[in-house]
C-alpha cells in the first residue's frame, strides 16, 4: 500500500469517527449505529498505524493482488446479496423486525469484513484457482 | 503448474525479492509463482523469462489433466 492510501485510508477512519460521534450527539435514537461506526473508525486508524509500523517491504500492488482484491471484493458483494434476499425473507415473513438503521450498519459491516477475509484467504492460497 | 524458476534464479545468482524488484511484483508472487500456486499472466511469464535469459516455454509446463481441468471451469 503506497503512502498515499495510508493517508486515504486514515481519513476514511476519521470519517467514520466523525460521523459516529455525530449520530451519537445528534440523534440519540441511533446510538448502536453511532457506536458501531466509532469503533469501525478507531479499528481502521489502528491498523493503518499497526501496517505502517512493522511493513517489512514496499507494499506494492501488482497483477496478483490487484485481482485477489477484486476478486475478493465480488464474493463479498455475492454473499452480502444473499444475506440481504435471507433478511428480506425473514422480514416479509414476519420472523424478524429489524431496525433499519442497525441494519444497514451491519450490512456495511458484513461487506468490509467478508470482503477482507475473502482477500486474506486468498492472499495465502496464492490464487483465485478453485 | 510446474516451473523451473528456482533452478534458473539460482544459475543466475538473482535472489527473489531481486527478481521481484526487476518485474515490479511483490515478492509473495514470486514465492507462490515458485510454489506453483500462482498461475502469471502471460506478460508477466515473458518478463521473468528475459530477467532470467530463457524463455516461458523452459519456465513453465503444464500438466495436460490439469491444463484440460483449467480449460473446461
Amino acid at each position: 500500500m503506497t503512502e498515499r492510501n495510508y493517508t486515504l485510508k486514515n481519513w476514511m477512519g476519521v470519517g467514520f469517527i466523525v460521523a459516529g460521534a455525530l449520530l451519537l450527539l445528534f440523534a440519540p435514537a441511533y446510538s448502536m449505529v453511532g457506536s458501531i461506526l466509532l469503533n469501525v473508525g478507531a479499528v481502521v486508524i489502528f491498523m493503518i498505524f499497526i501496517r505502517r509500523r512493522w511493513r517489512k517491504e514496499p507494499d506494492i500492488q501488482d497483477e496478483r493482488t490487484k485481482k485477489i482484491g477484486a476478486v475478493g471484493l465480488s464474493w463479498s458483494w455475492l454473499l452480502t446479496l444473499m444475506l440481504m434476499c435471507v433478511l428480506y425473507l425473514l422480514t416479509i415473513g414476519q420472523v424478524i423486525d429489524p431496525d433499519p438503521g442497525l441494519l444497514l450498519a451491519g450490512l456495511m459491516l458484513f461487506l468490509g469484513v467478508s470482503g477482507r477475509l475473502f482477500q486474506v484467504y486468498f492472499y495465502r492460497k496464492g490464487d483465485i484457482g478453485y | 503448474m510446474q516451473t523451473r524458476m528456482k533452478e534458473f534464479r539460482a544459475r543466475h545468482g538473482v535472489t527473489q525479492a531481486d527478481l521481484a524488484d526487476r518485474v515490479g511484483v511483490r515478492r509473495e508472487t514470486i514465492v507462490h509463482l515458485e510454489k506453483g500456486t500462482y498461475t502469471p499472466s502471460l506478460r508477466l511469464a515473458w518478463q521473468i523469462a528475459r530477467v532470467l535469459e530463457t524463455t516461458v516455454d523452459e519456465l513453465f509446463s503444464f500438466d495436460d489433466e490439469e491444463a484440460e481441468n483449467e480449460d473446461s471451469s
